[in-house]
């Protein structure tokens, strides 16, 4: 069914309908206008003489807006219906449709046209679920507009729908008589305006600075946007139409939080993801960073000023930690749900830090990460008093919201992701070996911001003794020798959780993998268990809990692969970083350049083209990020001082690539890569 | 600006949270955590049918209060049996927020730096530690 439905957006305001346009909501299929976490619209249908119309067709011009081509039924007993319906919807914080009837019958027509709203307010978190609200629903009219309301206490939410020369308003929708001569049409405008109310009756946005200014996100916007991102000239065609759609999303994806209304930073995906994740804004602002730098600067500032101050087990906050996951809605508000922020994330932190120096490292911009000191001294606080659970120094977590919080507060957050080789479950407190390596560069780099911008060697050299030895002793612990690779995970009384993963990719990115090692966790990466042809898998085919399909458990995902080949190439190994490259950016061109968050894991042998796993959320933020880390991994940019260093090493298909005009601390310049074979 | 210093620290009535969290945030001085921050936060606290004026006042990093400030960046709209619970501990600024069970006007960034300083949940064990029986050294 997802392939049918449209969705288009404004930041965190969203319209998910059917490709008539019209909403009509299920649990199976969950369509509706949505704002701040909550549903403004449940219903919303369009009739012609009391009849629903059928799509010819659905233009969705940018992501902000689209058309809906619509004729009432074409059934065998009306085969020569000459009406015509053009439904065309943008969104701008409000949602505006205009409505075109043409008649194109030689006789005049009389049409009663009606749209029938309702709406259930149902929060972000319920929608697939029926669920009976706990405050009142009400609708009425009121000085002409139709008004849908919802109250629980202070809580106030309303949908106000105003058509202009409407016959009538009722409280379940709005009627238009209209007669049309032949050859005639008729065009009329709704606006409706999702209100997030307060006690006082004005809209909370309206009250805070920031929201006054329109943002504009219109078709000049996103012009700008495309205009100041580099060029892409390659011989493969279907890699420039990749990138164009990478940059495009990007831009659909920016969010202005409600703490911060005139900033923008990456969601995590599109339409349910429209909020802030810790883990996605700051993997997905490092996979920009050589085309879209500002969104970073976004991200850190946004996320720091978040960070966490105080103990609190419903949230599972921590002072220094990077918050999970932010949402508005109603079991946010009344604490049925612990997003308001929740902190249940065990990464986010260090990949602050890391995000944080690769940023200065790309733009030199001192003074956002002079004014960050003290965030990522807490951050990194944060790493060796809260995360270390078991006394170990290592990164562990053990969720402490029994109810609602997350089992696993890695990337791989579903409930079975983390497993021996034979399928069974470790204990609740695990440290994965990829927070291991996230906390190690974590360190490292932060040494290199304590020496060159908090004028604290000292500080310095402490974060690297300290790194150097978890790097040691990581070599030791994680090490499986039997199989020679790193450990999942380990317990809290040590043992080795001793599946074979795609997180040891991860630890190449890090750089906390001994060199004497790297081989060897090349070789499974690049080997058959692991690789598919398109990409790693998540979990290598084999171990108990492999499934090809399995969300964590052995499909392939792009953002994964993306930060897989970063790390091949940093120990060196340029054709294998080439080899994913190329199966992840051909995996695009069956998706027509916008990558899934995950496919099957399905070697390619076998079924030929990518099986993309069913997921509501499209474009997803890092899949949307990861050609572009792929382009600089192919390339092999590299920031060193004030220049950038181009180091290129290109999959067999692809013959030449010229990235022109890349931003930072350069000024803008032009990396060009050549096959090494002659074409 | 026109910010009023709180008179010295008179006694606090022990029994009033709000009251002890400003005399506890006027005795902060210099917090880490705000470091670059720069604002005027206006509480307008409901006591019965009277409102009640607090400030924080955020500069260069030092942290004051004092009984009103003229043109604040940021103004929170609460009732003083709310204020009291956070405070305390007891309620979450944030979901008030959420819930419209407080209204802020301005910039509500500013508040959401501020809220560090207020406590977390009362009784609140914190990370679910546990001894390594081996891997550690």
């Amino acid at each position: 069914m997802n392939e049918e439905l449209v969705n288009i957006l404004d930041g965190n305001t969203f319209v998910v309908s059917d490709e008539r346009g019209d909403i009509a909501s299920s649990p199976a299929v969950p369509t509706g206008l949505f704002s701040y976490d909550t549903r403004f619209l449940s219903a919303w249908r369009l009739t012609v003489n009391g009849e629903g119309l059928q799509s010819l067709a659905v233009d969705d011009l940018q992501y902000f807006e689209a058309k809906f081509f619509l004729s009432p039924d074409l059934s065998v007993l009306r085969p020569n219906s000459r009406i015509s319906v053009i439904r065309h919807r943008w969104i701008h914080s409000k949602m505006e449709e205009r409505l075109t009837v043409i008649n194109y019958d030689q006789w005049p027509a009389r049409l009663r046209i009606r749209l029938e709203a309702d709406c259930d307010f149902a929060d972000l978190f319920e929608v697939k679920d029926a669920v009976t609200k706990r405050g009142d629903c009400r609708a009425r009219v009121e000085d002409g507009a139709l008004v849908l309301e919802y109250r629980r206490g202070n809580f106030h939410r309303l949908t106000v729908i105003r058509a202009e020369d409407a016959t009538g308003v009722d409280e379940h929708g709005i009627d238009y008589d209209v007669e049309l001569a032949p050859q005639q049409s008729w065009v009329t405008s709704l606006v409706v305006e999702p209100r997030v109310l307060t006690r006082a009756g004005h809209d909370v946005r309206e009250q805070l600075t920031g929201h006054g200014r329109p943002r504009a996100k219109t078709g000049s916007d996103l012009s700008d946007w495309l205009a100041r991102a580099p060029r892409l000239r390659t011989d493969r065609r279907q890699l420039e139409n990749t990138y164009r759609r990478s940059i495009v999303d990007l831009a659909a994806l920016r969010f202005a939080p409600l703490t911060a209304p005139d900033q923008g930073l990456p969601a995590a995906g599109l339409p349910w993801f429209m909020s802030i994740f810790g883990r996605d804004s700051i993997l997905t602002s490092m996979q920009a960073l050589p085309f879209v730098p500002q969104l970073a600067a976004t991200t850190l500032s946004l996320l720091g000023s978040l960070q966490g101050s105080r103990l609190d087990d419903f949230r599972e906050e921590e002072p220094g930690k990077i918050l999970h996951e932010f949402r508005y809605g109603e079991s946010a508000a009344f604490e049925e749900q612990p997003h308001s922020p929740y902190f249940g994330s065990a990464d986010a932190t260090p990949l602050y830090i890391v995000l944080m120096d690769e940023y200065h490292r790309w733009t030199g911009d001192d003074h956002l990460i002079r004014r960050l000191e003290q965030r990522a001294r807490a951050a990194l606080r944060w790493i060796d008093e809260y995360a270390d659970l078991t006394g170990s120094w290592y990164v562990y977590y053990h969720r402490r919201n029994d109810q609602t919080g997350l089992i696993n507060q890695c990337w791989k957050d579903s409930w079975d992701s983390i497993s021996y080789r034979d399928g069974r479950l470790p204990g609740p407190a695990r440290a994965t070996c990829e927070l291991q390596g996230y906390a190690y560069d974590a360190k490292m780099r932060a040494a290199r911001m304590a020496r060159e911008l908090w004028n604290d060697p000292g500080f310095a050299e402490r974060l690297e003794q300290e790194a150097a030895d978890l790097k040691r002793r990581f070599n030791r612990d994680f090490w499986v020798p039997e199989g020679e690779y790193f450990a999942l995970a380990l317990e809290a009384d040590g043992s080795k959780v001793d599946a074979l993963s795609s997180n040891i990719g991860h630890l190449l990115w890090s750089g906390i993998v001994d060199s004497s090692r790297a081989q060897a966790v090349v070789d499974h990466l690049m080997g058959p268990r692991l690789f598919s042809g398109w990409g790693v898998r998540t979990l290598a085919a084999g171990e108990g809990r492999y499934n090809p399909v399995g969300y964590h458990v052995g499909t392939v995902w792009p953002f994964d692969n993306s930060f897989i080949a970063w790390g091949l190439r940093r120990y060196g190994y340029k054709d294998e970083a080439a080899r994913v490259a190329q199966g992840i950016l051909e995996s695009a061109e069956f998706f027509e350049g916008r990558l899934p968050e995950a496919f099957a894991g399905y070697d390619r042998e076998l079924t030929r083209y990518p099986v993309q796993y069913p997921t509501a959320c499209s474009p997803q933020a890092w899949s949307t990020g990861a050609p572009l880390l792929l382009l600089r991994t192919m390339l092999g940019l590299e920031p060193l001082g004030d220049h950038l260093t181009v180091d290129p090493a290109l999959p067999e298909r692809i013959g030449w690539l010229a990235l022109l005009d890349i931003p930072g601390r350069w000024g803008r310049f032009d990396a060009f890569g050549l096959s090494r074979e002659p074409m | 600006m026109c910010a009023q210093p709180a008179s010295g620290h008179p006694a606090v009535d022990p029994s009033d949270p709000t009251a002890r969290l400003f005399d506890r945030i006027s005795r902060l001085g210099r917090v880490d955590a705000l470091a670059g921050v720069d604002g005027r936060l206006r509480f307008d606290v409901h006591v019965a049918d009277r409102v009640e004026r607090r400030a924080i006042i955020v500069h260069g990093g030092q942290i004051s209060v004092a009984h009103d400030v003229d043109d604040p960046d940021c103004v929170v709209d609460v009732d003083k049996e709310l204020l009291d619970r956070m405070a305390a501990g007891q309620s979450n600024a944030m979901t008030a927020l959420l819930r419209g069970d407080m209204m802020v006007s301005g910039d509500v960034g500013l508040l959401v730096l501020l809220e560090r300083l207020l406590p977390g949940p009362a009784g609140a064990h914190g990370p679910r530690r546990t001894r390594a029986s081996k891997g550690a050294g």
